[in-house]
This record gives structure tokens, C-alpha cells and sequence, in this order.
């Protein structure tokens, strides 16, 4: 299991917003959370330590679970990997797999690039 | 690689403060520097000079030295490898191990992996050994938290150096290099006051004023000495609690 920045942003604001109903003024003085800090993390621009995360799921009631990473993607590859029957299959799907990582690294530093350029 | 002699850098001057802080360290810090390779008619330090003129006095200075396991791991060879067993061994290294963390705390440290292997061309899934040395230790740091990681490798330095650091949990982590290292060593008078600081001149030449780039971009050492006094000297006399100077370990 790990934790999704975007699932973690979308909770904290809705939490903040909609739930609680204060403003982030209000908010950082309860947590002694910077409200810039608490500004982008809810614009998942920022990774929070444990110790704030922990404050941020007492002050606005949610838990682990709900920020948790969608694992499918990751079941595919090991399903893949686990459905090989020799050893020549499994040297295949393990330099397909790593091809398929390596594109999908690609996208994701190429779509982190751009917004990066777009937040210039 | 260039050294920056223009801004002060918070996490040394974090170190100059308090250097009994937990300095994780990354495995080119225990290989021999070799650039035979890459520099024409240069040739690899020896072990030997490596280990009388870096580690040692490395390790003489700062107490908390550490390493990730899987760092450990990626030694191959056996100078290195025995230097950070004896290390461990003695107590004087401390081995930083995954397993540490509960699994509650496990979560995160995943997750921090996670965010900064999409930096790295390291694949949790996968567990291949490009930069999973690095993304282990980075990702223990940022579970700890601890303030630093000491490297080389310009991946890891790019890394705690850019905007993205924020996004991956390593906000509060700051990159130690091996030229800050050899300026605190000498100033802190950590080397045998001859022979040990021509060792220190000679790794700074070696590392970051042997070719000619470099020699147009860094200053020589001399130079490179006084500019970093310029930008730490203050800070050291204001530190209360310095390393005890070498000289006084051979005196008394």
C-alpha cells in the first residue's frame, strides 16, 4: 500500500472545504501547518512529513485508507510475471514489463516536465 | 563537477551547528575516486591514500555516520565492502534497515519510495538496481526524517536540488558534497596538519580541478579555501561545539 498525493490533496481540501468548513487560515492555526504548506499540498505540490500528515488526519478526520494508491496497475505486472510457465517466458515477460515501466516512466517525467514549464 | 562558492548552504551550515547530526551517506563515498576513465592520462587514487586522506578522517570527525543496507550491498569491491563491515563493526558506522519501521510507518516509507523512484530510473516493482541504492536511502531520509544525504552521484544532488524535492518528501532533506566535507575537514583541522591536508588538496584537485572546464569554472584550492571561509567562517566561530582537532588526538 502507498499513498496517492493527488487522492491526499482532493481529501484535504474537500475535508477543509466542504466538511469542516474553514479557511486556510483556520486551518494552519489548529495544525501549525504553514498555509502556504497547506496551500500546496492541496494542490498536490507537496509531500507532506509524517508527523504533518498525522496532524492533517486528526484535524480533519480522515485515515490512511482513504488516501490510498489505486494498486491495480501494479497486479497486472505481477499477475504477468506469475503467469509464466518456463523459464524462457519469464525472462520475456520480465524485458516486456521492464519495457512497459520504462515507457510509462517516460510519460509520467514528460507530463511532471510540462507542468513544471506550465507553473514557470 | 562544479563547486558553488557563491551561496551558503543551509544544510552545511546545519552541520556546522550541531555535526553530531545523523549524516546518511551514499556509496560513492566508499569507492576509491576514479576518473581514469572519463579524464585521459588520469590516473585512480589508491585505497590506501583514499582511505587515509577521506574516510578516515571522515570518520574521525563525525559520529553518527550511516548507511543504508542496500548501499552496503552495492559495494563491490572488497576494499570498500571490508572498510564499511570494520566500520560497523567497530560501531562507528550505523546501518539504516528498512525494517526499523513498523508497519504503519512502513506506508509512508513506501510511499516515499514510490514518489522518488518516478524521479530515478529505479522501479519498486521491478527491485532493479539502477539508483535503487540511492532511492532507498533518500526514502528512508524522508521517513526518518533525517536532515541530510551525503553524495556524489549528480542524480541524487539534481534531485535534492530541484523544485520537485517538495512533491516527493524531501523538503527538509539537503544534499552534503564531498567539497563542503574536505573544506570542513581542513578547517576544522581534522588531518595531520602536513601530509593531511595536502590529502585534502589533492582529492579537491582530483575531484573538481583536473580538466580544463573545470580549471575555467572552479577556483584552485587556495582560492577555494578562502571563498567558503567567506561564506562558513562566521558560522564557525559562532558554532559552540566543534569535532576535537586532530592534533589533540596524537598529543594527548
Amino acid at each position: 500500500m502507498s499513498i496517492s498525493l493527488t487522492k491526499l490533496s482532493e481529501v484535504v481540501h474537500h475535508k477543509r472545504k466542504n466538511v469542516r468548513k474553514i479557511t486556510l487560515e483556520e486551518l494552519s492555526g489548529e495544525t501549525n501547518i504553514n498555509k502556504d504548506t497547506l496551500s500546496r499540498i492541496e494542490n498536490g505540490r507537496f509531500y507532506p512529513s509524517i508527523e504533518q500528515l498525522n496532524i492533517l488526519m486528526e484535524a480533519l478526520r480522515f485515515s490512511l485508507k482513504d488516501i490510498e494508491e489505486n494498486p491495480d496497475e501494479k497486479k497486472v505486472f505481477l499477475a504477468m510475471m506469475g503467469s509464466a510457465t518456463t523459464e524462457i517466458e519469464r525472462v520475456n515477460f520480465d524485458k516486456m514489463i521492464s519495457m512497459m515501466l520504462c515507457l510509462r516512466k517516460h510519460d509520467r517525467l514528460r507530463k511532471r516536465q510540462r507542468e513544471e514549464m506550465t507553473s514557470c | 563537477m562544479r563547486v558553488n562558492v557563491i551561496d551558503q548552504n543551509p544544510a552545511l551550515v546545519s552541520l556546522i551547528n550541531d555535526y553530531t547530526q545523523q549524516i546518511p551517506l551514499d556509496a560513492n563515498f566508499f569507492i576509491s575516486f576514479d576518473r581514469s576513465n572519463t579524464v585521459k592520462g588520469s590516473f585512480a587514487i589508491p585505497f590506501k591514500s583514499f582511505q587515509k586522506f577521506w574516510l578516515d578522517p571522515l570518520f574521525l570527525t563525525f559520529p553518527y555516520l550511516s548507511i543504508h543496507r542496500v548501499v552496503i550491498n552495492e559495494l563491490v569491491s572488497s576494499d570498500s565492502r571490508n572498510y564499511a563491515q570494520s566500520r560497523i563493526d567497530q560501531g562507528h558506522l550505523i546501518v539504516m534497515e528498512d525494517s526499523e519501521f513498523d508497519s504503519d510507518t512502513e506506508i509512508y516509507r513506501q510511499s516515499f519510495e514510490k514518489a522518488i523512484a518516478a524521479h530515478t530510473a529505479y522501479e519498486p516493482e521491478l527491485d532493479n538496481a539502477d539508483d535503487r541504492g540511492e532511492v532507498k536511502s533518500l526514502a528512508y531520509i524522508a521517513t526518518k526524517p533525517l536532515n541530510f544525504f551525503a553524495s556524489h552521484d549528480s542524480r541524487a544532488l539534481r534531485l535534492l536540488e530541484s523544485p520537485t524535492k517538495e512533491t516527493i518528501g524531501l523538503s527538509n532533506v539537503g544534499a552534503i558534497e564531498i567539497y563542503e566535507l574536505l573544506y570542513y575537514l581542513r578547517r576544522m583541522e581534522m588531518v595531520q596538519p602536513e601530509d593531511g591536508v595536502n590529502g585534502l588538496k589533492m582529492i579537491y584537485k582530483y575531484l573538481y580541478y583536473l580538466t580544463k572546464k573545470e580549471k575555467l569554472e572552479n577556483p584552485n584550492w587556495g582560492e577555494f579555501y578562502q571563498l567558503m571561509d567567506g561564506l562558513y567562517a562566521s558560522e564557525i566561530q559562532k558554532s559552540t561545539g566543534n569535532p576535537t582537532p586532530y592534533r589533540s588526538f596524537i598529543d594527548g
